[in-house]
């Protein structure tokens, strides 16, 4: 499910969550008292934890370990721009492309931003495409 | 030389799909609507049916002998329940997650050394929240 898109100016995400086979619309992006924005994808109570986790300071260690399958990701825009995914653990992937997606629909989106949409649009591409997106469109700036 | 594939037993078979998280398999007779529910089963079928040799034994004497203590191990933590803290002793107050994690981990690894992606009863009952 899901699909946040960063494209070096805005932060945009569908809505989507699913629960017992429902489909209900939340939203999935927050600004951290430093100024970054941040989304997470995957199993939600382990995306809360892992959103926890980093806007407490991202203390080595303290993260903790997923329980059974919980998998989450975590796209995190630092206020100088700089892009880091964080793949269900404390350690941070520095993405050095100008864009990027996660989420079941970041294929798609990732495709559409590499062909010159914006985030905005690259997320209602993916929510028209992916089985998994969709239910509005949010968006955060700098 | 040709290539003799490791037969399991019935017991084998249904202990292997139950870790896996595969659900019954029944008599397995392909009738409406299962053709589509058996698609779930056919790289896992297709791997328990051509294991060599010393994969099978693998199979039978590191996973599933292992999976079946951690397995037993985990109805026992009811004894543990009302125990906060005895003596000196303190309980882990997390050992049934523990134990299902350990026991999970192990199922997982089992998957990965047939090849074959957790199956859909692996999670358990759905009551995840997804995004």
């Amino acid at each position: 499910m899901t699909v946040i898109a960063w494209d070096g100016k805005t932060l945009a995400a569908d809505r989507m969550m699913e629960m017992h086979g429902g489909k209900f619309p939340v939203s999935k992006l927050q600004r951290l008292e430093d100024g970054s924005l941040m989304g997470g994808a995957g199993d939600l109570p382990r995306v809360y934890e892992m959103q926890n986790w980093i806007a407490d300071g991202r203390k080595p260690g303290e993260l903790r370990q997923p329980v059974g399958d919980a998998y989450a990701r975590v796209l995190l825009v630092k206020p100088c721009g700089t892009a880091l995914v964080f793949a269900n653990n404390e350690f941070p992937i520095h993405i050095l492309r100008p864009f990027v997606a996660i989420g079941s629909g970041q294929d798609y989106a990732t495709t559409a931003m590499h062909l010159g949409k914006s985030a905005a649009e690259a997320v209602a591409i993916a929510s028209e495409l992916c089985s998994g997106c969709g239910m509005g469109i949010d968006l955060l700036e700098f | 030389m040709p290539f003799t594939p490791y037969t399991f037993t019935s017991a084998q078979l249904t202990d292997i799909r139950r870790h896996c998280g595969y659900p019954a398999l029944g008599d397995g007779n392909v009738v409406f609507p299962y053709p589509w529910i058996m698609k779930t089963y056919l790289a896992l079928e297709y791997r328990l049916q051509h294991m060599s040799a010393d994969e099978g034994n693998v199979v039978v004497n590191t996973y599933l002998a292992n999976l079946t203590t951690l397995e037993n191990a985990i109805p026992g933590t009811s004894a543990n329940l009302d125990t906060d803290q005895a003596a000196v002793w303190t309980h882990n107050k997390n050992e049934q997650r523990d134990r299902d994690m350990l026991f999970d981990s192990w199922r997982r690894r089992l998957c990965n050394f047939l090849g074959v992606p957790p199956g859909p009863n692996f999670g358990g009952a759905s009551n995840s929240l997804v995004v």
